[in-house]
C-alpha cells in the first residue's frame, strides 16, 4: 500500500472518528454543550489532518505519525457511551492525549526526543496519567455522573470517594508540576536554538507554551477552587482552542524553513570574495544560520568525506543533533553539508546552496590548481635560466679550451717561422706580421666573445672579481662599492652579473656620462644591485632593449628589476633579488 | 710548442711537468732558475702551486701564463710572490727572461 493511500485513509478515518464524537454526544448527551463537542471534533481533526500533510510532506520525519496519533486519541477519548469498556477506555486516553501531545511537541521536528530531560518529561508525562488513572478508576464511581446507573468503569475494586479525590490531587499536582517543567524544556529549548532552529520552532514553542498554560490554569482553578460553570466552560473553550493551534504551528515550522532572500544576498556577496575552502563553510553556516555547519568533500580515491585541513570525516548516524546532506552536480555527489537538522530539507533552499557551495569549491580549486601552476612556471623558468647558463659556461670552456688553444698555437709557431726565416727577407717578415695582427685580432674578438656568452672570471672567481673586471674594461669611470666578497649563488650572480654588465654598455652607448656608480648590498634578506650614471638621462627601455631580456632572468629567481631615468638626472637601474639564509654563503669552487 | 719556442731562443729547457703536484716536486729537485707556470692546471690552482715553489726553492723565478687575460686574474696577481704574467700568445724567451728579471 503506498503512502498516500495510508494518508488518505486515515484521513477518512479522521472524519468518521469525528463525527463519532459528535454522534455519541447526541445520542449520550453529557453535561457539555453540543458546540463543545464539535469544537473538540475539530480540535482533533486540526492534529489529524496536520499530522498527515507533515507526513505527506516529510515522510522521513516521524512527527507526522505522532501529530496524527494525537488526534486520533483525543477523538476516542472524547466519544464514549454509557457502556463499561467505552468508558474505561475514555478515561484512561482522556489523560493520555496530552501526554501525547507533550511527546509531539518535545520531539518536534524529527520526531525523535533530543536529549535525556526531554524523554524523561515525556516518560514521566506516561506514567502520571495511565498510572494516575487507572489507580484512580479502581476506587472512583461516578455518583454524581448523570448517566451513574447505567454504566460502570472496568477496573473498579472498592468505590471509595476520599480515596480516590486524593489520587486525583495527588495526580493533578504531579501534572502541574510536568506542565511547568515542559514550560521551562521550551524555554530553554527556544534559548539555546539557531538561527534556523527559532525559524523552525518558534511557531511551536510559543503555541506550545500558551496550550500548557491553559491547561495549568485549568487545573489549578478546576483542581483547587470551585468554579462557577461559566469559568469551567471558558477554559474548557480556551484549552481546545490553544490545542488547535499547536499543530498548525507544527505546520508553519515545518514548512517554513527556506533560505531567505537576504541570507542568500549575503551568502552570494561572501562567496564572492573567493574564499578558500573554510571561508565558504564559514559563509554558508552564516546564511543558513547554523554555526555548527560543517563541509565536508567528497574523495573518490578513498570513498570518503574529507574536511577542508584534509582529515577524513566520518559522517553522523542516529545522531538527532546532526543532519547530513548530500551534495551533488550532474548526478556526482562532491561533498556533503552536516547541520543543524532544524535547517530541513527545503530543496529550493539546497540546490541554491548546494549550486554556491560548488561554484566556491571550484574557485578555490581553481584557484590552487593556478597557484600551483605559478610555482611550477616559476620553478621551471629558473631551471631553463640554469640549464641556459650551463650551455653558455660550456661553450665558453669549449671556445677557450679548443679554438683560443689552437690560435695560441698558431701564433707561437709564427713566432718560431718568424725566427728560421730570418731578417732577410723582409717581404715573408711582413706577412708574418701581417698574420700575426690578424691572429691577435682575432684571439681579441674571440675572447669577448667568450665573454659575452659567459666570463670565465665570474666561474672562477666570482661576481666581485668579475665586476671589478667589467668596470676596468667600461670606457666611463665605474666606481665599485660594498660589492661582497663571498660567494653567492650562481645563478644570482649571473643575474647581477649580466644586469651590470649591460646597464654599463648601455651607459657607455646612450648616457653621456662621466661617472657610474655600482653598488651591491644586501639587506634584510635581499641583494640589491645598484648601477647609477650622472648622465643624460630620458632612457627608454620599451623598446627591444637587451634589458628585457634581462628582467625575465631577474624574474627566474624571484627578484625584480627597476629603471628609473628621469631626462637630466642620469639613469639608475636597480636589480633586487632575495637570498635565502641557507644560500647565503658558497664556497667558491 | 712551448718548449721549441724557449729552445729556439737558446734557452735550456730543465724539466717539464704536467700537473701542480709534479711541478713542486721537480722544481724542489732541479732547483731551475725560472718556472714557467700556467694558471690553470688539471690538479688545481697554479697561484698556489707558485706558492709552494716559493717555498722548495728561494732562488727559482716563477713567471704565470694562462691563455686566460691578465684582467681576469689581476686581483690574485697582487697577492703573489710570481715575478709576473705572461700571455700565452706572448711567449718568449726573450720576453720570459726579461719578466723573470723584473722582480728583485
Amino acid at each position: 500500500m503506498t503512502r498516500g493511500w495510508l494518508v488518505s485513509m486515515l484521513a477518512g478515518t479522521g472524519v468518521v472518528a469525528g463525527a463519532a464524537t459528535v454522534t455519541t454526544f447526541v445520542r449520550f448527551p453529557t453535561s457539555t454543550s453540543l458546540t463543545a463537542e464539535v469544537l473538540y471534533a475539530a480540535v482533533g481533526g486540526v492534529w489529524i489532518a496536520a499530522g498527515l500533510v507533515a507526513w505527506a510532506r516529510r515522510p522521513e520525519l516521524r512527527i507526522g505519525r505522532l501529530m496524527s496519533a494525537v488526534g486520533f486519541i483525543w477523538l476516542a477519548s472524547k466519544a464514549w457511551w454509557p457502556a463499561p469498556l467505552p468508558y474505561t477506555v475514555h478515561y484512561v486516553l482522556s489523560g493520555l492525549t496530552l501526554a501525547v501531545g507533550l511527546h509531539a511537541i518535545l520531539a518536534f521536528p524529527t520526531g525523535v526526543l533530543a536529549d535525556g530531560s526531554a524523554r524523561a518529561l515525556v516518560a514521566s508525562g506516561y506514567a502520571t496519567v495511565l498510572v494516575g488513572n487507572v489507580v484512580l478508576l479502581m476506587f472512583w464511581f461516578p455518583a454524581d455522573d448523570p448517566c451513574s446507573g447505567c454504566t460502570r468503569n472496568l477496573v473498579l475494586v472498592d468505590p471509595n470517594l476520599r480515596v480516590a479525590d486524593a489520587i486525583t490531587m495527588g495526580t493533578l499536582v504531579i501534572s502541574i508540576g510536568l506542565a511547568v517543567t515542559a514550560v521551562v524544556l521550551f524555554v530553554r529549548r527556544w534559548g539555546s536554538a539557531s538561527v534556523a532552529g527559532r525559524q523552525v520552532l518558534g511557531p511551536v514553542i510559543w503555541a506550545s507554551v500558551l496550550a500548557t498554560a491553559a491547561v495549568i490554569l485549568q487545573d489549578v482553578v478546576d483542581g483547587f477552587t470551585e468554579p462557577p460553570a461559566w469559568l469551567s466552560h471558558v477554559l474548557a473553550y480556551g484549552i481546545s482552542v490553544t490545542l488547535g493551534v499547536v499543530p498548525v504551528a507544527f505546520l508553519v515550522g515545518l514548512l517554513r524553513v527556506r533560505l531567505r532572500r537576504g541570507a542568500m544576498t549575503g551568502l552570494m556577496v561572501a562567496l564572492g570574495r573567493l574564499p578558500g575552502p573554510d571561508g565558504v563553510r564559514v559563509a554558508l553556516a552564516r546564511a543558513l544560520g547554523d554555526p555548527s555547519l560543517r563541509l565536508v568533500f567528497w574523495q573518490p580515491t578513498s570513498g570518503g568525506f574529507i574536511d577542508a585541513s584534509g582529515h577524513p570525516v566520518e559522517l553522523p548516524s542516529d545522531d538527532p543533533s546532526s543532519a547530513v546532506t548530500m551534495l551533488e552536480h550532474g548526478g556526482e555527489r562532491f561533498g556533503a553539508l552536516l547541520h543543524d537538522p532544524f535547517m530541513l530539507e527545503d530543496s529550493t533552499m539546497l540546490d541554491a546552496v548546494g549550486a554556491a557551495a560548488r561554484l566556491a569549491l571550484e574557485n578555490a580549486r581553481l584557484q590552487a590548481e593556478l597557484r600551483a601552476q605559478l610555482v611550477r612556471v616559476r620553478a621551471s623558468r629558473a631551471r631553463i635560466v640554469k640549464a641556459g647558463d650551463a650551455v653558455r659556461q660550456r661553450i665558453e670552456r669549449d671556445l677557450h679550451d679548443g679554438t683560443q688553444q689552437r690560435l695560441l698555437a698558431i701564433r707561437l709557431a709564427l713566432g718560431l717561422i718568424r725566427r728560421r726565416v730570418g731578417h732577410d727577407d723582409a717581404e715573408v717578415q711582413a706577412l708574418i706580421a701581417e698574420a700575426d695582427g690578424e691572429l691577435i685580432a682575432g684571439l681579441d674578438e674571440l675572447r669577448s666573445l667568450a665573454r659575452g656568452i659567459h666570463p670565465a672570471v665570474l666561474t672562477d672567481e666570482g661576481l666581485s672579481a668579475a665586476l671589478a673586471a667589467l668596470a676596468r674594461r667600461s670606457p666611463v669611470p665605474v666606481e665599485l662599492r660594498a660589492v661582497p666578497a663571498e660567494r653567492l649563488p650562481r645563478p644570482l650572480e649571473a643575474a647581477m652579473y649580466f644586469v651590470a654588465s649591460e646597464a654599463l654598455a648601455n651607459v657607455a652607448k646612450h648616457a653621456q656620462a662621466s661617472h657610474v656608480t655600482v653598488t651591491v648590498a644586501r639587506t634584510d634578506g635581499r641583494l640589491r644591485l645598484e648601477v647609477t650614471d650622472d648622465g643624460i638621462g630620458g632612457a627608454d627601455f620599451s623598446g627591444g632593449s637587451g634589458l628585457n631580456g634581462l628582467a625575465d632572468r631577474v624574474e627566474a629567481l624571484d627578484g625584480r628589476l627597476n629603471v628609473s631615468s628621469d631626462a637630466g638626472a642620469g639613469t639608475t637601474l636597480l636589480a633586487e633579488f632575495p637570498v635565502p639564509d641557507s644560500a647565503a654563503t658558497q664556497p667558491s669552487g | 710548442m712551448a718548449r721549441r719556442v724557449l729552445e729556439a731562443e737558446g734557452l735550456t729547457v730543465v724539466g717539464e711537468a704536467s700537473d701542480g703536484a709534479s711541478a713542486i716536486a721537480a722544481a724542489s729537485a732541479i732547483g731551475p732558475d725560472i718556472v714557467l707556470l700556467d694558471v690553470l692546471l688539471p690538479d688545481g690552482d697554479g697561484f698556489a702551486v707558485a706558492e709552494a715553489i716559493a717555498g722548495v726553492a728561494a732562488r727559482t723565478r716563477i713567471v704565470l701564463t694562462s691563455s686566460r687575460e691578465l684582467d681576469d686574474l689581476r686581483s690574485r696577481m697582487a697577492l703573489t710572490s710570481a715575478c709576473g704574467f705572461l700571455a700565452k700568445g706572448d711567449l718568449s724567451g726573450e720576453a720570459l727572461t726579461a719578466m723573470a728579471a723584473s722582480k728583485p
